[in-house]
């Protein structure tokens, strides 16, 4: 059951407004062809390290849905969804444990925009990790969408792998 | 009197997040208990009274239905309001989380006004018996 790109978009875009906005206070500026150039300073510097993390989407659809970003990025947003964090909380296993509920929170906004709230649903555990580039984030072999976001100065990029998808 | 609120989620990030809400919601002086699946949350919740559940779904070993279920087979803590928190959340989902005894559903993300509006909602009803 392939879904087509225009209705993975508009529901993406909306759970990317839902999620990043309720949960961190953040806009994300989709980076794509019908994007008007970025001025400079909003145009986001090439990841150098990206922290990943993935929520498995079980039912109705199969796939998954990875978030890529760079370190800077994950602390940053991590302390946008806390608010004010005491000295020394924000160390490296909350950083990813957030990254990986925002992934679940995104997923669960995604796939409730697809069925437009008329069907239960299931996902999967997130999982999260660290790598030296975007080539070593463990994407799986199958159709993928890519969506590169700004946000704060930073790329995060959103794919959506699966056979659906 | 304070409130005693078990908040079960396998994220770390969720459950001071959702403690953050709660605070903030009106609940400063709340004491909170914390477990990462519902067998940590039954071991707590026979260690200590609970007045309030908060727990996610989605999570291993034991998940948030059959905790759901747990609690309301059992004669001790039938009467606890659970608050399921979702990020699997939608209104197809809402009633079958009510039937398996669910007192309220919130779709992650949340935020403390829902928070905030939701404990509102829990103490008129408590009032209201």
């Amino acid at each position: 059951m392939a879904i087509d790109d225009k209705r993975i978009g508009d529901a993406l875009a909306r759970a990317m407004d839902k999620s990043l906005e309720t949960l961190a206070f953040v806009e994300a500026i989709p980076l794509n062809e019908d994007t008007p150039p970025l001025p400079d300073e909003l145009v986001p510097a090439p990841r150098t390290t990206t922290n990943w993390a993935k929520t498995p989407i079980i039912n109705p659809f199969k796939g998954e849905i990875f978030l890529l970003l760079p370190p800077e990025l994950s602390e940053m947003l991590t302390e946008m969804m806390f608010g004010m964090l005491d000295e020394g909380e924000l160390d490296q296993s909350l950083v990813m444990d957030a990254i990986a509920e925002l992934s679940n929170v995104l997923a669960g906004r995604f796939v409730d925009e697809l069925l437009e709230g008329d069907a239960v649903f299931e996902l999967g555990l997130p999982e999260r990790g660290s790598v030296s580039s975007d080539a070593e984030v463990p994407l799986p072999d199958t159709h993928m969408h890519k969506l590169d976001y700004a946000v704060e100065g930073y790329t995060l990029t959103v794919v959506l792998a699966g056979v659906d998808f | 009197m304070s409130k005693t609120i078990l908040i079960v989620d396998d994220s770390a990030t969720a459950r001071m997040l959702i403690r953050r809400c709660v605070e903030i919601a009106g609940l400063p002086d709340a004491e909170f208990l914390e477990a990462g699946n519902g067998i940590e949350g039954l071991e707590v919740m026979s260690n200590k009274s609970v007045s309030l559940v908060f727990t996610d779904l989605n999570m291993p070993e034991m998940d948030g239905s059959e905790f759901l279920r747990a609690i309301r087979a059992s004669d001790s803590y039938a009467s606890i309001p659970v608050i399921v928190i979702t990020s699997a959340g939608n209104e197809a989902r809402e009633a079958a989380l009510r039937q398996e005894g669910a007192t309220v559903i919130l779709s992650k993300p949340i935020s403390p006004a829902i928070i905030a509006s939701t404990l509102d909602s829990l103490e008129e009803t408590n009032n209201g018996d």
